[in-house]
């Protein structure tokens, strides 16, 4: 399973490649923004994108918006990585599409698994 | 694997916050100087916003409760556009000051 990060703290981005890459043994691509990650998603056809909502710049939420308004990546599942103070307003992209949601703080020896009952509930 | 994995992910994370929280105290000496500068609030702001979702991410929770804290506290100043109070500014000071502790104690394992 390939999985795609997008955040702009490098700490995330480097727990998130850990765990889900030495715990749940897929191979991970990162992007340190919404742009690159779209650019990303274009180019690697990920299995799920996991994406941080607040991002300076292209936020999640617009990251979300131009991933599904490109044909090459509508289709792929999106995972978003937030803290507990905006999960109310990822639960309006959930509507929109977007598979699940992952609180931050998270485990990393738990996000596989997470993840992997998202996508597949 | 799994013990390895997160005493690595401890260490790398004891190095990038301790950057961090030197970063935080710059950001306070400036803060003290000019309360209404914008961007170092905005700085500070994003700080504490990191320390909520990496301090018990890696193994350290009382960095992400103190982080909780000064994110709230500072995401209200900036809606309101006010400059940081004297009084505020004394707690994120003890804040920074109570992360850099737990950091050097190494946290407790969640």
């Amino acid at each position: 399973m390939k999985a795609l990060v997008i955040d702009d703290e490098e700490d995330v981005r480097f727990v998130a490649q850990m765990s889900l890459g030495r715990v749940g043994q897929m191979t991970v691509v990162v992007a340190t923004g919404g742009e690159e990650g779209v650019a990303l998603a274009k180019a690697e056809q990920p299995d799920f994108i996991l994406l941080d909502m607040m991002m300076p710049g292209m936020d999640g939420a617009a990251t979300f918006r131009a991933l599904r308004a490109d044909a090459a990546t509508a289709t792929i599942p999106v995972v978003f990585l937030t803290a507990k103070a905006m999960a109310a307003d990822v639960q309006r992209l959930i509507d929109l599409g977007a598979k699940g949601v992952v609180l931050k703080p998270f485990n990393p020896m738990t996000l596989p698994r997470e993840i992997t009952a998202i996508l597949n509930p | 694997m799994t013990d390895r994995l997160l005493e690595e992910l401890r260490l790398r994370f004891r190095e990038t916050m301790a950057i961090r929280l030197r970063d935080m105290d710059t950001l306070l000496a400036t803060l003290a100087r000019d309360p209404a500068n914008g961007d170092a609030l905005a700085t500070i702001s994003r700080h504490f916003h990191a320390m909520v979702g990496l301090g018990a991410t890696y193994g350290f929770p009382r960095i992400s409760e103190l982080g909780d804290e000064g994110e709230a506290s500072s995401l209200i100043l900036a809606r309101s556009g006010s400059p940081v109070t004297p009084q505020l500014h004394a707690r994120w000071c003890e804040l920074v000051a109570a992360a850099s502790g737990d950091l050097e104690r190494g946290g407790t394992s969640t």
